[in-house]
């Protein structure tokens, strides 16, 4: 099997294999814990697609989150058992747009990450174990539907987006969920967990050659051949906004205030969309960070308490920003945010903030590395999303006033801002 | 049980050098070449009682200004010109302690591109002005800071109950360990917290700079000549107090409590608070450890195979070991149509502990998961400083090559030893309204 070295340096290797797999290892010497994440670029909201037959599919949500389940309980092996005798944790999370499987432990880890990518790569399932999953999963989406925090965050989305998939919950809904078939959960296996589709990512103190000798080995045993780029559909999707506002009702002392931002997609990927991301980051930091005019006025007036944050979420074709945070008056605290965000707006920020901004990333970049579960994530998501965390640095150092002003301006669109509460 | 070259390896490992401030005060120092984040942590410990919501309230006011950067923003915005420093003040209980820590996480000053940068020197000037360079008027605390944090902690404390399964865990601690210290929530509570004024809160910072038990621990990439000179600038002229040792006071419930309450959502929320009474406990501590890791701790253990494998009553269960307070905490997310029988198996699992019914296999694989998991604080520097206080708040010594030496020794005779003096204090369960069940489709 074929191996490309794409990039070596001291602690950094990037590969690919001759079958499409992306290979990342971030070498860091003198830890215990080793961590790895397996993932395929599959989520919530790949709905409609081709599939490895060249047939279009138009699936019910919540398939990428039930094939999570599944993979890991199929019929012929418990994943989580096997790798607590190894004496390694396995999680799995499934996001909007992809799917990663992690393992970490201190020991046994050639053998552990063998077994993911077999456990991953020779799934089977049954309908056996599909009824049994469909009972879990009911029981944590209705965990989630508790959660005022995900309820408010669903409520923004369906404000923001009239057809776009993001819009969904990830895990379906119990109904969606029921019309899922063994043939649905074969056909999106199938179409992608194929390697070209998929990254494994491994940081700690690893020796290289010999990971990469044991991936290699371990694909060269499979039938698993390089298959072209998956075409995945999406419905057209207006600038505008569905509705400006929704109120829910759950049990909360404090109403939760969250306030969504749309933009216009950017319809590119890599350093460009990098560049997207990061400016819009910096935007909403300088604007409703801990250190900003803004989130002081609210927290002097008793409007906000520490909880309120901010986060930006962008793909190729949708971006939107989510604000929110406990709030005694939603309303007030909503006009206030207005006339902050205008005020921002027509100043524009200076040369003070943008020194700031970059003296805080330089530190960040450092201690980022100190926690793996989180490097790993970063460095995997945005591969997922066609962009090199390894670039990050590099862009921010050369942004300019300039760059954030303009940015700052094409962004606070007013009438693609959305606000959802949860009220007592 | 094959720990040995696990222990060879922890061995080699550093350990926190102790030295002692000018102001009598321990600092501990772990000098760890592979962090590229330097942290500095400031405990205030003191018992947990009746002045709670005090120490809860003050490091909040403490955060909103010094007499040089008197507003959060400008503190804030210091700490971002400081290369993204961090500084953070928790409150937290740890068994019937209560302590305040601030701390300061600083980029390791060889990793900045300017050579002559002074970021520690600058952070520790920050955290100096913090801890005893408060932003004051007439001589104590701004009236207004303190009615702002105090309204901030009144409904932090009160959206506890936003969080469902926060909330039960409360209410089952304050049922299970009612008349007790542990049932003081580590941010006090709203009643108290009304009652205090800023010239109280004043007093009470005085009074804790004086009385509390303080420590420092500093973390990471950075040797003592770096660090230790610059910490004599905090220095509140105290008075040396030996460890404060917390006898917890154990009893057993004869009866086992159970508590039904009824809330709007859709899964119901189980809690189990299990007490130890064994003399001795801390010679029994690994024995307590791994009871608690066989009965519930992740997907080999014997509630997660009979909850979720084999009767899909819960997508999560697990245990919660509290080694300070002697109780583990079993929680489950289930139907309240399924409660009698989750607590039948919940029952069950426990009385097949009684009778030793344990495997080498799971013994093993929960050793294993312990022993990885004190291994992996090791990686974070906070595991590391979390490991060594939790040592000292239980008055024992033991390196980490110790701790795990005792944890291989354990056999399944120790563990069934155990679950004899294992009781069933509490059973709580939130459930959803009657109606309201999440079951229907």
């Amino acid at each position: 099997m074929g191996l490309v070295i794409e990039c070596s340096s001291e602690f950094n290797y990037n590969a690919q294999l001759a079958n499409g797999l992306k290979i990342i290892i971030h070498k860091q010497t003198g830890y215990q814990k080793k961590h790895a994440i397996f993932a395929t670029r599959y989520g919530s909201i790949d709905n409609d697609f081709i599939d490895f037959n060249h047939t279009r599919q138009r699936l019910p949500s919540g398939i990428a989150h039930f094939l999570e389940h599944n993979i890991l309980a199929n019929p012929n092996r418990d994943a989580y058992s096997e790798f607590s005798a190894l004496g390694v944790a396995l999680k799995a999370y499934t996001s909007h747009y992809m799917t990663s499987y992690h393992i970490s432990g201190t020991r046994n880890f050639d053998k552990a990450v063998n077994k993911l990518l077999d456990i991953v790569q020779y799934s089977c399932f049954d309908n056996e174990c599909i009824n049994k999953q469909q009972r879990i999963i009911e029981q944590e989406l209705h965990m989630c539907e508790d959660s005022a925090e995900w309820v408010l965050e669903k409520n923004i989305l369906s404000n923001l987006y009239h057809s776009h998939p993001i819009k969904n919950g990830i895990g379906g809904t119990v109904k969606s969920v029921q019309k899922i078939s063994i043939d649905m959960l074969y056909l999106c296996y199938q179409t992608f967990y194929q390697p070209s589709n998929m990254i494994l990512y491994l940081i700690g103190d690893i020796d290289v050659n010999q990971f990469l000798d044991l991936i290699v080995g371990n694909q060269a045993k499979k039938d698993l051949a390089y298959t072209p780029k998956i075409t995945r559909y999406f419905p057209t999707e207006p600038l505008e906004i569905v509705e400006s506002k929704k109120i829910s009702e759950m049990p909360v002392v404090l109403p939760l205030y969250s306030l969504g931002i749309k933009c216009k997609p950017l319809e590119v990927d890599g350093d460009k969309l990098l560049k997207h991301e990061i400016l819009t980051n910096v935007i909403n930091y300088l604007i409703f960070g801990k250190s900003s005019e803004l989130f002081n006025e609210l927290y002097e007036n008793g409007l906000i308490l520490d909880d309120f944050g901010m986060g930006y979420f962008c793909n190729f074709n949708y971006g939107y920003s989510l604000i929110k945070g406990s709030t005694v008056n939603p309303n007030e605290l909503h006009q206030r945010v207005v006339v902050g965000l205008d005020k921002v707006k027509r100043k524009g920020f200076t040369d003070t903030d943008l020194t700031r901004v970059k003296r805080m990333t330089e530190g960040w970049l450092i201690t980022c590395y100190d926690n793996f579960y989180k490097i790993a994530e970063k460095v995997v998501s945005y591969y997922m999303k066609g962009m090199y965390f390894e670039n990050y640095s590099e862009i921010v150092k050369n942004i300019t006033l300039s760059d954030i002003n303009k940015r700052l301006y094409e962004y606070l669109i007013f009438d693609r801002i959305a606000i959802s509460t949860i009220n007592s | 049980m094959k720990g040995d070259a696990c222990i060879k390896h922890v061995r080699k490992m550093n350990t926190f050098v102790k030295y002692i401030s000018l102001d009598s005060y321990p600092i501990y120092l772990l000098h760890e070449s592979k962090f590229k984040t330097v942290r500095i942590m400031c405990f205030f410990r003191r018992k947990l009682d009746e002045k709670a919501t005090l120490a809860a309230l003050l490091p909040r006011v403490l955060m909103r200004g010094t007499n040089q950067l008197t507003r959060k923003a400008y503190i804030e915005q210091a700490l971002e010109n400081n290369y993204g420093s961090r500084l953070k003040a928790t409150t937290r209980k740890i068994g019937e302690e209560h302590i305040i820590e601030f701390s300061l996480n600083m980029p390791c000053r060889k990793y900045l591109t300017n050579p002559n940068n002074d970021v520690y020197s600058e952070g520790i000037n920050i955290l100096k002005q913090i801890l005893i360079q408060p932003f004051t008027r007439d001589g104590v605390f701004d009236k207004a800071y303190v009615e702002q944090e105090k309204a901030v902690l009144s409904r932090e404390i009160r959206s506890v109950y936003n969080n469902k399964r926060e909330w039960a865990l409360k209410r089952c601690i304050e049922i299970s360990c009612e008349g007790e210290p542990f049932e003081i929530s580590a941010l006090g509570n709203i009643e108290q917290l009304e009652k205090i004024d800023n010239k109280q809160l004043y007093n009470f910072y005085q009074y804790l700079l004086q009385e509390s038990y303080f420590s420092i621990y500093i973390i990471g990439n950075i040797e003592k000549e770096e660090i230790i000179p610059q910490l004599h600038k905090i220095c509140f002229k105290r008075k040396y107090h030996p460890n404060t040792f917390n006898n917890n006071a154990f009893r057993k419930r004869y009866n086992t409590k159970e508590v039904i309450e009824y809330d709007d959502i859709k899964q119901g929320k189980l809690f189990v608070c299990l007490r130890c009474n064994i003399e001795g406990f801390v010679n029994s501590l690994s024995s307590f450890l791994v009871y608690s890791s066989i009965l519930g701790s992740g997907s080999t253990s014997k509630l997660f195979n009979v909850l979720r494998k084999k009767y899909s009553l819960a997508y999560h269960v697990a245990t919660y070991a509290d080694e300070h307070k002697r109780i583990i905490l079993i929680e489950a997310g289930i139907d309240p149509s399924n409660y009698s029988k989750t607590v039948m198996l919940i029952k069950e699992a426990m009385n097949s502990m009684k009778n030793g019914n344990i495997t080498e296999g799971e013994l093993r694989v929960s050793v294993v998961k312990l022993i990885n998991s004190l291994r992996y604080a090791q990686d974070f520097g906070l595991g590391s400083v979390y490991f060594h206080l939790g040592q000292v708040l239980l008055d024992i010594e033991l390196s980490l090559a110790q701790f795990i030496e005792r944890l291989c020794q354990v056999s399944i005779a120790d563990i069934a030893e155990m679950a004899q003096n294992i009781s069933l204090d509490t059973i709580y369960f939130l459930s959803p309204k009657e109606g309201y069940s999440g079951s229907s489709h």
